[in-house]
């Protein structure tokens, strides 16, 4: 499926199916939530350093959503809708060799500790954005 | 592990947590033993139910039993958040005692 949202090209090393599924996260949560700010891919796969295909325990990838809301418990309040959303995704992409983990976020961040904001933010690549974004992910 | 014995444990560790639900001191505690849990409660519904449960998101999915998969990735991102976030919040700890008590519910059905 061709994506509609994204900005960013997902990184080449992705194989088929992981990337397929990357890209229907990433429409799905933002056709089904109209607050999503930006989905940003970071860890070892945003490095580059994730455990190959072939590893006992391949990578998994790791999504960080990001939502314009102040709620820092957005994770709470809308737990359900938005595992639901992203489980439309999964059962369509059964064949996808690694897992991809996706986090919530609100755009204060205040319920992530700094430290793992500063590591996303220094290494993450920001795969789909709408409108400006909060600190520290502002161009 | 055969059913019984995660069985066993989930009961195990349920006890463990629930009268520590309280206790701020205890949040990240109390959360990891519902994701303990919970993996447990799965396991032995897996068992009794299926046969394995091996890459639990998708080996629900591929058994039909997607909403249990989603209850569990929920739990899953709470637990992350344990990690990586500031202290829990009363409200992320019931949150994720909801969450364990619909898998335990479903394990046992």
């Amino acid at each position: 499926m061709k994506p509609l949202n994204m900005n960013q090209e997902i990184p080449a090393w992705f194989d088929r199916a992981t990337r397929a599924l990357v890209e229907d996260i990433i429409d799905l949560l933002a056709e089904r939530h109209p607050d999503l700010l930006a989905i940003i891919l970071y860890g070892s796969a945003a490095r580059h350093e994730e455990r190959p295909l072939h590893a006992v325990h391949p990578s998994d990838v790791d999504l960080l959503a990001v939502f314009d809301s102040d709620d820092p418990l957005l994770d709470v309040h809308r737990g359900d809708s938005l595992s639901h959303t992203l489980g439309l995704a999964y059962t369509r992409h059964l064949d996808a060799p690694r897992e991809v983990q996706v986090l919530f976020a609100s755009k204060s961040f205040q319920e992530w500790d700094p430290t793992f904001i500063a590591n996303v933010s220094h290494d993450g690549i920001i795969l789909f954005k709408r409108g400006p974004l909060p600190t520290p992910f502002a161009a | 592990m055969l059913a019984g014995a995660h069985r066993q444990a989930a009961e195990d560790i349920e006890k463990t947590i629930l009268p520590l639900q309280m206790a701020s001191y205890a949040a990240r505690v109390v959360i990891e033993g519902a994701w303990g849990a919970a993996f447990h409660w799965i396991a032995f519904g897996c068992e009794t139910k299926q046969e394995s449960h091996a890459r639990l998101g998708t080996f629900l999915r591929r058994q039909g039993e997607g909403k249990v998969a989603e209850w569990w990735e929920d739990l899953d991102r709470i637990r992350q958040g344990g990690w990586y976030g500031g202290s829990p919040e009363p409200e992320r700890v019931q949150r994720a005692l909801d969450l364990l008590e619909r898998i335990h519910t479903w394990a046992i059905s």
